[in-house]
């Protein structure tokens, strides 16, 4: 029996922002959004992806009403982003969120669960429960001025899902996360996607999108270059650059090879993914020693580069991936 | 599927009620208009050594009476300072003024000016000046009145006629201490010594200030040598 | 209305606790005894000196707490773009502006209320009494404070950096207290198009005039009837309206970059 076809949870259609500055007879202009269309499916999760000012932010800032667009249209959960009750089925997270540091965790998020419409008995249990599910219970009651970085995104992140959103916004939800948090943050989302919210997430960090997410969107330079499931990107065949470590010492044995030079600067050459084992095997055959192979990327992130119109570069300070 | 901007103005419902909404304020603003607003500016020329950047401040901030308290005070410090004595406190009258145009209801600073220029500096015309001011300003207040009747027998040496309205002044509780030297001396003038050297005695215990009882007792000296002459002992 | 009313005493906790507080106990004690002392050092009617003051000493508070407010706030709310949380939940920029300004009025109220009470405890703890428009000019006072707040608030939401908040509303203040040289100007006035232009700005500027009882506390010729009550709230409320309403029309179509 076919899936009933349910409607998109946010719609943008011919999206385009131009912002200007400057001198009001003399604006500079900066376009951030070319002709942006694209659907988010609810009860999916979605990861725009793109480098610092591909005009990720502004889309979000679009669909929740914090800059007008210049042409196009946008649709959420069915309706304006104006209209309260739309409102009331979103959880939003900014990136970095900041709060009046003069407010306890509780308190902020009383706060906002009243914004919700929530009171008395009822906002106190929600309260309470999400406290419990962003594991903030035994800080509740300190101020903020006195929490972690990571603590303050884990109390963004419960004021966002304070009113039970249907659909989720977040603006590099991992940024300033350690390991742990990073992984709790994971952890809540994918719990969030099984039960059926919808989530839309801006990011950079691509492991993220790869475990979180059904859907990638790539961005560059206010034009989305692709979409397509997580599912597709990762069977593509994606070429992947590798990096092979040679000692210094073994160079004289690849005289008038291409890699001489970077093996004795580097340590080490690229290679692109398709020559791999034929280097590989010139390599033996010559008798030199290998280190290791190791991949300039994940697949996700070789995607993403070539959509683009990028590749891996290694990275001698910082080693391959 | 809508647009995500803002309604045009001429759909806007907002637009309409802050039309209606700036013209009721317009029209309360109208009607408050000549009940509220004081005199912006002293039509009187004032004397351009005193200096009036206070004054300004007073008025463009809003806070005169403030402002007026601390010219107040501006105005003693002068007339205590001995070596305004030299050129006979010369713009006593355009401090008085001053203060007075701040804060035209605080009735010491008419007395306190209006005593000081007239008996003690000798410029009547000035303390009327400053009176007639007061008594504009509070109508209701007798005893200014009073002074402006005092200083104009004063003026034209009719010491007699001048004491009643100086008793009935001191008679009041919160007389300045300086119009019963004016009144002792006024006895004085008026061929009442006994009368001033009583007076005299009475400011010499009650008052705090040196310079006043070192003044209280050399009048006292030459009221009792004064009477020794004319009384000589038998 | 109990959104607003979250807003306001979200907004109220926050300016009280972000040393806030500290201005109101400083300048209830630093007004009380600088007035106290300048009574001393003057001459004449002590009591009237000091309640002169002390109500120029609340009004300034209040207008400091005022300014302060709007710096820090500024800083959390734009900068640090804490409005952004605020505005995505369901509640309309009209309602968040209108608990933003009743959470400072409170805080106004607070500092003003506070300093004329302890003016007013003061004096009738030494003997005095108080002048028959006292009441009535703190309350014109806290009027006053209502359309400040507006006015302020109301910058908060256009001006693009903290110093224009402040340099607003101050110079807004500085002009509204300048009502009356206005309208001498108005009147001495003879070009007709300048005249147009200064009863133009008149009407526009705050009437502060109007709320400024404190200087004519003493004088015998004014009278606060029935007619002057019902005039005076009838334009600080409409005043405010007006500032309100361009406040949520400029807050709805700010776009924060």
């Amino acid at each position: 029996m076919a899936q009933p076809v349910l409607p998109p949870a946010i719609r943008f259609e011919n999206l385009s922002k131009t912002y200007k500055t400057g001198f009001w007879f003399k604006p500079k202009l900066t376009p951030a959004l070319k002709s942006l269309t694209l659907d988010v499916h609810s009860h999916q999760a979605f990861g725009l992806l793109g480098l610092n000012g591909a005009g990720k932010t502004t889309t979000l800032k679009v669909l929740l009403g914090f800059v007008y667009p210049d042409a196009g249209r946008v649709e959420i959960l069915g309706g304006r982003i104006s209209d309260r009750r739309v409102r009331a089925q979103i959880g939003y997270l900014s990136e970095l969120p900041y709060f009046s540091k003069q407010h306890s965790g509780r308190e902020l998020l009383s706060y906002f669960g009243a914004l919700h419409g929530l009171s008395g008995k009822a906002l106190a249990a929600r309260v309470d429960e999400v406290l419990e599910l962003v594991r903030m219970t035994k800080p509740a009651g300190e101020r903020l001025a006195g929490y972690s970085k990571g603590m303050l995104q884990r109390i963004g992140i419960g004021q966002a899902l304070i009113g039970k959103p249907k659909l989720l916004i977040c603006d590099e939800p991992m940024s300033g996360l350690d390991p742990v948090g990073y992984k709790e943050m994971r952890d809540i989302f994918l719990d969030l996607k099984k039960a059926g919210t919808t989530l839309f997430l801006n990011t950079h960090i691509l492991d993220e999108v790869e475990r979180v997410c059904d859907r990638i969107g790539i961005m560059h330079e206010g034009v989305l270059r692709d979409v397509a499931p997580i599912a597709q990107v990762l069977a593509s065949k994606v070429p992947v650059d590798y990096w092979i470590d040679v000692d210094k010492s073994q160079a004289g044995k690849l005289a008038k090879t291409p890699f001489q030079a970077s093996i004795k600067a580097h340590g080490g050459f690229q290679i692109h993914g398709n020559q791999l084992n034929p280097t590989l095997a010139k390599l033996q055959s010559k008798r030199v020693k290998i280190g290791a192979v190791r991949p300039l990327a994940s697949v996700v992130e070789a995607y993403f580069l070539k959509t683009i119109g990028m590749t891996a570069k290694f990275d001698p300070a910082k080693g391959a991936a | 599927m809508t647009a995500a901007r803002p309604l045009a103005w001429t759909k806007d419902w907002r637009f309409r009620a802050l039309a209606l909404v700036f013209a009721l304020q317009v029209f309360c603003s109208a009607r408050l208009g000549p009940w509220i607003h004081p005199t912006p500016f002293s039509e009187e020329k004032l004397d351009k050594k005193v200096p009036s950047s206070l004054r300004a401040v007073g008025y463009l901030t809003g806070f005169r009476l403030l402002v007026g308290q601390l010219f107040w005070i501006r105005v003693i410090q002068y007339y205590g300072d001995s070596d305004n004595a030299s050129n006979r406190y010369a713009d006593l009258y355009g401090y008085c003024s001053l203060a007075s145009d701040l804060n035209p209801n605080f009735i010491p600073i008419y007395p306190f000016g209006a005593s000081a220029l007239a008996f003690h500096l000798k410029r009547p015309l000035e303390a009327e000046r400053l009176l007639q001011k007061g008594i504009e300003a509070n109508p209701n207040e007798t005893r200014l009145k009073l002074l402006y009747a005092a200083i104009a027998y004063q003026n034209t040496g009719q010491y007699k006629k001048v004491i009643p309205f100086l008793e009935a002044q001191v008679v009041r509780g919160d007389a300045p201490e300086m119009l019963l030297n004016i009144l002792a001396n006024t006895y004085q003038e008026a061929g009442r010594p006994q009368d001033a050297i009583n007076l005299w005695k009475r400011i010499l215990a009650n008052t705090d200030d040196q310079a006043t009882r070192i003044e209280a007792a050399q009048k006292l000296q030459q009221l009792y040598a004064t009477l020794k002459k004319s009384h000589p002992a038998p | 209305m109990n959104r607003i009313l979250q807003v306001a005493f979200f907004t109220y906790r926050e300016l009280i606790r972000s040393n806030i507080l500290i201005v109101l106990i400083v300048s209830i004690l630093a007004i009380g005894s600088l007035s106290f002392l300048l009574s001393l050092l003057s001459y004449g009617d002590s009591l009237k000196i000091f309640t002169d003051l002390g109500l120029a000493g609340a009004e300034l508070a209040g207008w400091m707490v005022l300014l302060l407010g709007l710096a820090v706030t500024y800083n959390t709310e734009m900068d640090q773009k804490a409005i952004f949380l605020q505005l995505a939940k369901p509640v309309t920029r009209g309602e968040y502006l209108m608990g933003r300004v009743l959470g400072f009025f409170a805080v106004n109220l607070l500092v003003v209320l506070g300093n004329a009470l302890f003016l007013a405890v003061m004096v009738l703890a030494v003997g005095g009494s108080l002048p028959p428009y006292f009441a009535v000019s703190v309350i014109f006072m806290a009027l006053e404070m209502l359309v400040l707040t507006f006015l302020g608030l109301t910058y908060q939401m256009i001006a693009t950096t903290m110093v224009r908040v402040v340099l607003y509303t101050f110079f807004t203040v500085l002009l509204g207290r300048m009502i009356g040289e206005i309208q001498w100007l108005i009147e001495k006035q003879s070009a007709p198009f300048l005249k147009g232009v200064l009863t133009v700005v008149y009407y526009c500027l705050p009437n502060l005039q109007v709320f400024d009882l404190k200087d004519r506390i003493y004088d015998p010729t004014l009278v606060v009837g029935f007619t002057q009550w019902q005039e005076v709230l009838l334009y600080s409320f409409s005043y405010s309206a007006v500032v309100f309403l361009i406040g949520w029309i400029s807050l709805e179509r700010r776009e924060f970059r």
